[in-house]
């Protein structure tokens, strides 16, 4: 029987389009569990590599023959040596090329929707880290808002859909992914705005990203309004675009809300965070689509792949806007915290610019899932 | 414009009084016990420099199997992965990893076949 070489974005098509599929993880037990590729309707099943040395035989029965089966490791080596063997065993499977290394890295563009004359807005979906980036295109501009770091897929669908990026903005200094903001402004010649409250150590020139800050995408209509919003960092900041979204950043997710501890300062951060979701974002048309910056679990994704929802409908049902009781939210907030980004430091301080890592250890820094939120 | 309005609310909001941050020192990303034996004997040395997924492993697996119980390999590796994954296999196996340590990049596991 023949082996399969799987692309990430073979394996996103089945995610976004919930197909089955069950996948043959043979990582160590603890990064499994850490952090895997994650479907709608994936089966698992976890057997390190190191396990199967002697033969494949014993997990036979366990693996089905009447659906697609992918083998993934870290980096493909193992995962490739594995599907041989069950190929030797008469079996017809796949492996993931790149492994989760690939997988992390892998952004699969989706449009969230049409603005006013004929612009149009972006997610760019990063499915293995669960990062979400946005390009606001309108009549031959561009603007993006909080791109990682594979600047090549921002700057080659500028180029597709023959749009100048004019405007490159971060909601907040990022602690578990590293920004390809910087970069990408410096190689287009577009602005690259940051939160001066959160840029304070950076040592690079940038423009300050203020509260009402506003940019206008092309000769018409479509405005990007910056609100700031701190709580998860002092400066973060969020975006209303054409008056119909509102890019949250790290501070509202859909099914969670942002975590205030990433710079060390929970404590006194929780009032801002508080206050942004209790006070300011109240404040707004309900009637507004909410799109964060993250995702932490696949069923925040929509049928169509995009993670959106009306600002209304994240009142009444997201946890973490309905703690009457602010004491409670403290604790909530402040206290039995999830585990911190992987290297979330090192992040903070490539994201300064502070130290310049090479790209596999960017890759290592950023293994793992983002854990921005609480929920 | 409704928005626009709740914008200019929102700015007459308080501004907050900044609060200075503190950088925590960067950790290293890995961190390594200094070796408890320097001249820690063993049966066997195994380089497996240079070697990536899974190889380290395999080639680990097959040296220990020419030992017998008791005895001791001593393998060296670089690739980060095998980091987690020898104690791991070792531990599945019931091998005791007797020291490990890194020096400029090499990492050395004395591991007591079981």
């Amino acid at each position: 029987m023949s082996v399969l070489k799987w692309s990430a974005a073979q394996v996103a098509k089945k995610v976004m389009n919930n197909e089955e599929l069950f996948i043959l993880d043979v990582r160590n037990a603890d990064a499994f569990e850490d952090w895997k590729i994650e479907g709608h309707k994936f089966e698992y099943l976890n057997i390190p590599y190191f396990e199967l040395l002697d033969g494949v035989e014993d997990i036979l029965p366990n693996i089905p023959t009447d659906k697609d089966v992918l083998v993934v490791c870290a980096k493909e080596g193992s995962s490739l040596m594995i599907a041989e063997m069950l190929s030797e065993a008469g079996r017809t499977v796949a492996y993931l090329e790149g492994g989760m290394k690939t997988w992390s890295e892998y952004l699969e563009p989706i449009k969230v929707g049409d603005l006013t004359d004929g612009g149009e807005l972006y997610q760019f979906v990063r499915l293995g880290k669960g990062c979400l980036s946005y390009m606001v295109i309108s009549e031959g501009e561009a603007a993006i808002i909080d791109a990682v770091r594979f600047t090549d897929a921002f700057t080659s669908f500028a180029e597709e859909k023959n749009v100048k990026i004019k405007y490159v903005f971060d909601t907040h200094l990022h602690a578990d992914h590293i920004s390809g903001g910087r970069h990408i402004a410096a190689t287009t010649g577009a602005t690259y705005y940051l939160p001066p409250k959160d840029a304070e150590e950076v040592v690079f020139d940038y423009t300050p990203l203020l509260d009402g800050t506003t940019v206008r995408v092309g000769a018409s209509q479509v405005d990007v309004g910056a609100i700031y919003s701190p709580g998860h960092t002092i400066g973060s900041t969020s975006f209303v675009v054409d008056n119909k979204y509102l890019l949250t950043g790290d501070i509202l997710f859909i099914d969670s809300i942002g975590r205030p501890d990433l710079a060390g300062l929970a404590e006194d951060w929780v009032g801002d965070l508080r206050e942004t979701l209790y006070k300011r974002y109240r404040e707004l048309s309900d009637d507004l689509i909410v799109l964060p910056a993250h995702f932490m679990i696949i069923d925040e994704l929509n049928e169509d792949g995009t993670v959106a929802k009306h600002l209304g409908q994240l009142f009444a049902e997201n946890h973490g806007l309905n703690i009457k009781d602010e004491a409670k939210f403290r604790s909530v907030v402040t206290e039995h915290l999830p585990p911190q980004p992987n290297a979330y430091q090192e992040i903070r301080q490539v994201n300064m610019g502070k130290i310049t890592p090479t790209q596999d250890e960017q890759t290592e820094m950023e293994i793992g899932p983002n854990r921005c939120a609480v929920r | 414009m409704v928005i626009a309005c709740k914008y200019r609310e929102a700015k007459a909001l308080i501004l907050r009084k900044f609060v200075k941050k503190q950088i925590e020192p960067a950790k290293s990303l890995t961190t390594f016990a200094v070796p408890k034996e320097k001249n820690m004997k063993s049966n066997l040395q195994l380089d497996a420099k240079g070697l990536s997924c899974p190889m380290p492993i395999v080639k680990t697996k097959k040296a220990i199997d020419t030992l017998a119980s008791g005895e001791v390999l001593e393998v060296q590796v670089t690739d980060k992965g095998a980091l987690a994954d020898i104690p791991a296999w070792a531990k599945a196996g019931g091998h005791i990893i007797l020291d490990k340590y890194e020096d400029a990049g090499v990492i050395t596991f004395f591991i007591q076949k079981a």
